[in-house]
């Protein structure tokens, strides 16, 4: 055997110890062969004094295996984590199927950790990246192959071939926890898969994107807020802010204690339920329900295609109300007063200051004023 | 050999190549292979072990031919774990000496031989 030949072979059966592994011991073999030559050896001699790659492999085998379980498993799992510190105006997190969790900064820095926990397949896909770029940080997870036919080697054979299809979805668990300085001009974080979830942030606007994940904000400042999911659940709750537009293509929308001049709402098939101080409302669903409670409205506008409606004004001195119906039936609740059901039309009481529009389909309407 | 027990043993006997300077891979696998029969080759797992573990460091010195050499340094650390693994190892090899360098006890005759004699 020649140097190359033996040196190709020790590569190839590393190879399932990882790249990093895989080329430091290639390092170290390099550099003996070099030493022998320079003390006049030949390859055979130090081919024959470094041994047998196989009982070199046995033995890295058995210290992967010796190794506790805890610790082996941190060494694999891809984790990182890391301070930036910088002249930032926005953040924008990309976490493909990663969950994504936003916390806020004690000080100026933005704060990242990442953590793969998934299984081995899922750390061979997915990588961490970050960069910045005119003022904005951008960080998170992108897949580390492309290609439609990626295969990837594992103890010498083929253990997966990936594509999306092949992939399993249970088994890939990846958070990036983000700590979020205050007075971002932008945060944005965007998934496929993952959850996302803000709490306490101080920032002018926050925009979170999943496609099949939650999305959960609480406690939050924020001029701006725009929460879009597709199959995933939206949950507000005790956010100060401007506006707030909250869209969900098949899941439930639910907001609480919040203080909201303007207020968006909608989804295609989920419920929709609200408690909140508000001026300006707007509520959809296709075939969920709607329950709201508004305190202190002065504007609201709400349908719903197939579902029932529940509507609460609170705070108000008058209510202007235009009821449009399909099929179904509309009880309007008066305090002091029987409830009684009521046709489409425009009704008003007190001073009618708050203009409320709500329309139904087929579901019914409790309205209580 | 047993190979717990040769693995115990190599990994302490790099550590304690270490103790008195710094050495690079090829000087101290030849010390090691030198001594015993071993694959120098798989030294290198071990020094890569150490190394995970903290009980040693690396830093590479440029050579005047060839690649750079890369030099191992025990750190505090990896100097108390040898001087424990020493310990351990000599009150071990001290047992083992003391069971292995036992004579047996002469077996008695038994009668009937003595009467056939």
């Amino acid at each position: 055997m020649t140097k190359s030949e033996y040196l190709n072979s020790l590569q190839e059966k590393l190879e399932k110890f990882g790249k990093e592994l895989q080329e430091e011991i290639v390092e170290d073999y390099k550099q003996h062969f070099a030493e022998g030559e320079k003390q006049g050896r030949t390859e055979e001699e130090i081919i024959e004094e470094l041994g047998n790659v196989e009982e070199m492999i046995r033995e890295l085998s058995e210290m992967d295996q010796d190794r506790d379980p805890d610790r082996e498993y941190k060494k694999i799992e891809r984790e990182r984590n890391c301070t930036y510190i910088g002249e930032y105006n926005s953040i924008e997190l990309s976490g493909e199927e990663a969950d994504i969790v936003l916390e806020p900064s004690e000080g100026n820095q933005i704060q990242v950790e990442y953590e793969n926990n998934g299984n081995l397949e899922s750390q061979l896909q997915y990588d961490f990246y970050q960069y910045d770029k005119n003022g904005i940080f951008f960080a998170g997870v992108r897949r580390k192959y492309s290609g439609e036919n990626s295969k990837t080697k594992i103890l010498g054979k083929i253990m997966f071939t990936y594509q999306s299809n092949f992939f399993r979805k249970g088994d890939v668990s990846i958070q990036l926890r983000v700590r979020v300085p205050k007075g971002m001009l932008r945060v944005l974080a965007a998934t496929t898969s993952g959850d996302i979830s803000a709490c306490d942030l101080e920032a002018v606007e926050l925009q979170c994107k999943t496609g099949s994940g939650d999305i959960d904000v609480s406690k939050a400042r924020l001029k701006k807020v725009q929460l879009s999911s597709g199959s995933g659940d939206i949950d507000v709750s005790g956010i100060r802010g401007e506006s707030a537009s909250l869209h969900a293509a098949s899941g439930d929308i639910e907001l609480n204690g919040c203080e909201v001049v303007e207020l968006a709402g909608s989804t295609a098939s989920g419920d929709i339920t609200m408690d909140t101080r508000v001026r300006d409302c707007r509520c959809s669903t296709g075939s969920g329900d709607i329950e709201l409670r508004v305190k202190g409205p002065e504007r609201v506008n709400c349908s719903a295609g197939s579902g029932d409606m529940k509507l609460c004004i609170q705070g108000v001195d008058g209510v202007e109300a235009r009821i449009s119906q399909g099929s179904g039936e509309t009880k309007i609740y008066r305090k002091g007063e029987e409830s009684r059901e009521i046709k489409g039309g425009t009704y008003i009481y007190g001073n009618g200051a708050c203009k409320v529009k709500a329309s139904i389909g087929s579901g019914d309407m409790e309205l209580y004023i | 050999m047993n190979t717990q027990f040769k693995k115990g043993a190599l990994e302490l006997c790099v550590l304690s190549q270490l103790v008195h300077g710094d050495k690079y891979g090829y000087e101290l696998t030849e010390r090691i292979s030198g001594e015993m029969s071993i694959a120098s080759g798989t030294l290198y797992p071990i020094l890569r072990k150490l190394k995970d573990d903290n009980h040693v460091t690396t830093y590479l010195v440029e050579s005047e031919s060839g690649p750079a050499r890369k030099y191992y340094r025990l750190t505090d650390g990896g100097r108390k774990y040898q001087k424990d693994v020493k310990t351990e190892w000599e009150k071990f090899t001290a047992s083992v000496n003391r069971l292995i360098a036992e004579e047996p006890e002469e077996p008695e005759e038994p009668e009937e031989l003595k009467n056939m004699t």
